[in-house]
């Protein structure tokens, strides 16, 4: 059996064969990026106060980065060179401004057990799968934080959730999550992996972590997934440790933060909590099936330089993966492939369509959606954290 | 190009298109689909909130709600629950409180709770054995015991009320172990 991803299919990336990439005219490019324009400045519009001269100010910056970023991502040809830089401000900008807010808020980082009992803990999209089943037989939501109203709330999120699914399907991790960024981040800081073989059934383990979270938490009528293990808790907010309990989970977060998140994207460039641990990733592998757009490889064009089996940050690309002409079903559309492909092999595909008609058309035709989610995330994080760190220095 | 390829060629198209439209009614609509999901009934969890208050006891310028006993599970109920006494507002609550209640709704009051106002534990006499301490003493952990919390302000309302919350471990029955039937008390 092939262990890994590193097997040898040729023993050279054809490194100097790239074929041209589908760079457009400044002009062309201007006018397919005016739509984004539009979007944007609408969506962050809706977001921003104008109070004051930091707020507008923080409108701007979000607004022309994010159409720079866009404009280049249409120009140059290139995916996952742009999404990747907005993806990881993501991160760090809600990040940011929601420690931030809530030291402003209460004074610390933790959830206080008086907000819990209020149900004032904002919603994240990692506890969703949990919510299902209880949901379905009980009428309730076991988690503690607003239905509707307040600082992200759980029908707000599952609304994008669900347009999102349909529409980016998987590529939600790689689009949407504002989490996601830091493994990301991570995972690009050394040229080659340092951990080079890795076992081909850890991609099952996301499913298994899935299965046991949507069980014990419809057992116990908890979030168990948040309560004991989820490794983001160190960058958004968990429980003031005022028990015992409360401090091993503490423990747990800050060692699931280091292991998958830091180390292990740094030793083997695969976003590790990503592929191989998250049951949100697991659920929308599943429920993003319905969704038009996919990652095709020309097994005809592809040289086998294996190139892009080293650097797939999501572990969904291997062997048999090239032979089918797919990636598997993890694929989270980051388009890291499709830019690194000296054979221009790889592309984003609507389904449904000829392999062969208009691949650069079908990429843009992506982009608009995807981006769409990007950019409103980003946007809303961005314009947030500009806005704290303009009042701090004023 | 066949009939059907040609077909489904435009079905990707439109499927495609259709999705960035999707993604422009998720991005300005959210508050209003949100809203539709909300007027489906769900309601957060009692394990959290505590559950709906069952009955308002009228103190000298104090209230105890008692709320309903929770021993929600997915599908059928859980042998062990709690039950969640209030006691507000906190201003007018006095230093040392001392209630006797009944917490299952028996019509038979079952518990005494002795309370200080300003040290966050609680003192349990009861002698029936499906309340409280009997053989785990803390079923209900610690932490969150005794619960400070400033309950919101409803829309059009008196100002938010500042409450002491404690949650008192329920089992459903029990048969009163030998030597241990009598009182048994202990710091929630």
């Amino acid at each position: 059996m092939e262990k890994g991803r590193f097997f040898k299919y040729m023993s050279h990336c054809p490194e100097n064969k790239d074929a041209p990439l589908p760079v457009k005219s400044r002009g062309k490019s201007l006018l397919l990026s005016l739509p984004m324009l539009a979007i944007t400045s609408s969506m962050l519009a809706g977001k921003a106060s104008f109070a004051s001269d930091g707020a507008t100010a923080a409108y701007f910056i979000s607004l022309a980065f994010l159409n720079f970023m866009f404009y280049k991502m249409v120009r140059s040809g290139k995916t996952d060179k742009y999404r990747a830089i907005v993806f990881i401000t993501l991160a760090g900008a809600a990040a940011f401004s929601f420690m931030s807010f809530f030291l402003e808020l209460r004074g610390a980082f933790g959830v206080t057990p008086s907000e819990i009992m209020r149900g004032e803990v904002p919603a994240c999209h990692m506890v969703l799968p949990m919510l299902f089943l209880p949901a379905l037989f009980s009428k309730t939501v076991v988690f503690p934080g607003l239905i509707t109203g307040g600082f992200a709330s759980i029908a707000v999120l599952a609304v994008f959730w669900a347009a999102a699914s349909l529409v980016i399907g998987k590529g939600y991790c790689s689009w949407f999550c504002f989490l996601g960024g830091f493994e990301d981040g991570f995972s690009r800081i050394f040229k080659s992996p340092v951990i080079k073989t890795l076992r081909p059934d850890l991609r099952l383990l996301p499913f298994a972590v899935l299965l046991t979270a949507v069980l014990t938490s419809a057992y116990t009528l908890t979030h168990t997934y948040c309560e004991w293990v989820c490794p983001y808790k160190m960058v958004t907010e968990f429980e003031q440790v005022v028990s015992l309990k409360l401090l091993v989970q503490s423990g747990i977060f800050i060692f699931m933060f280091a292991a998958l998140v830091v180390v292990l994207p740094l030793l083997t460039k695969v976003r590790a909590q990503c592929a191989f641990f998250c049951p949100f990733g697991a659920m929308q592998t599943l429920a993003g099936r319905l969704a038009p757009f996919e990652i095709r490889i020309d097994t005809e064009k592809c040289s086998r330089c294996g190139k892009c089996l080293t650097e797939c940050p999501d572990f969904s690309l291997d062997k048999e993966a090239l032979e089918k002409g797919k990636p598997r079903i993890s694929c989270h559309l980051c388009g890291k492939c499709v830019d690194l492909c000296p054979d221009k092999a790889i592309f984003f595909h609507v389904k449904g369509t000829s392999l062969k008609t208009n691949l650069e058309a079908q990429r843009v035709l992506f982009l608009y959606p995807a981006y769409t989610f990007l950019a409103a995330i980003t946007g809303m994080n961005l314009q947030q954290a500009l806005l704290r760190v303009f009042n701090f220095f004023s | 190009m066949t009939f059907m390829k040609k077909l489904k060629q435009a079905a990707g198209y439109f499927w495609a298109a259709a999705a960035f439209l999707a993604a422009l009614a998720a991005m300005s609509s959210h508050e209003d689909l949100g809203r539709g999901i909300a007027a489906t009934g769900l309601t957060i969890s009692p394990v959290f909130s505590g559950g709906e208050i069952a009955r308002t006891l009228d103190r000298k310028g104090y209230a105890v709600f008692l709320h309903r006993p929770v021993f929600d599970a997915l599908l059928r109920e859980k042998r062990e629950g709690f039950v969640q006494v209030d006691w507000g507002p906190y201003e007018a609550l006095p230093a040392r409180l001392t209630e006797s209640l009944d917490l299952d709704g028996d019509g038979r009051e079952e518990t005494v709770l002795e309370l200080e106002k300003a040290v966050p534990s609680v003192l349990l006499r009861t002698a029936d054995c499906r309340v409280g301490p009997a053989e785990k003493p803390l079923i209900v952990e610690k932490a969150r015991a005794v619960r400070l919390y400033q309950e919101p302000a409803p829309p059009e309302g008196p100002a938010d009320m500042k409450k002491i919350a404690v949650r008192v471990a329920l089992r459903k029955n029990c048969v009163p172990a030998k030597g241990r039937a009598g009182a048994s008390h202990g710091i929630i």
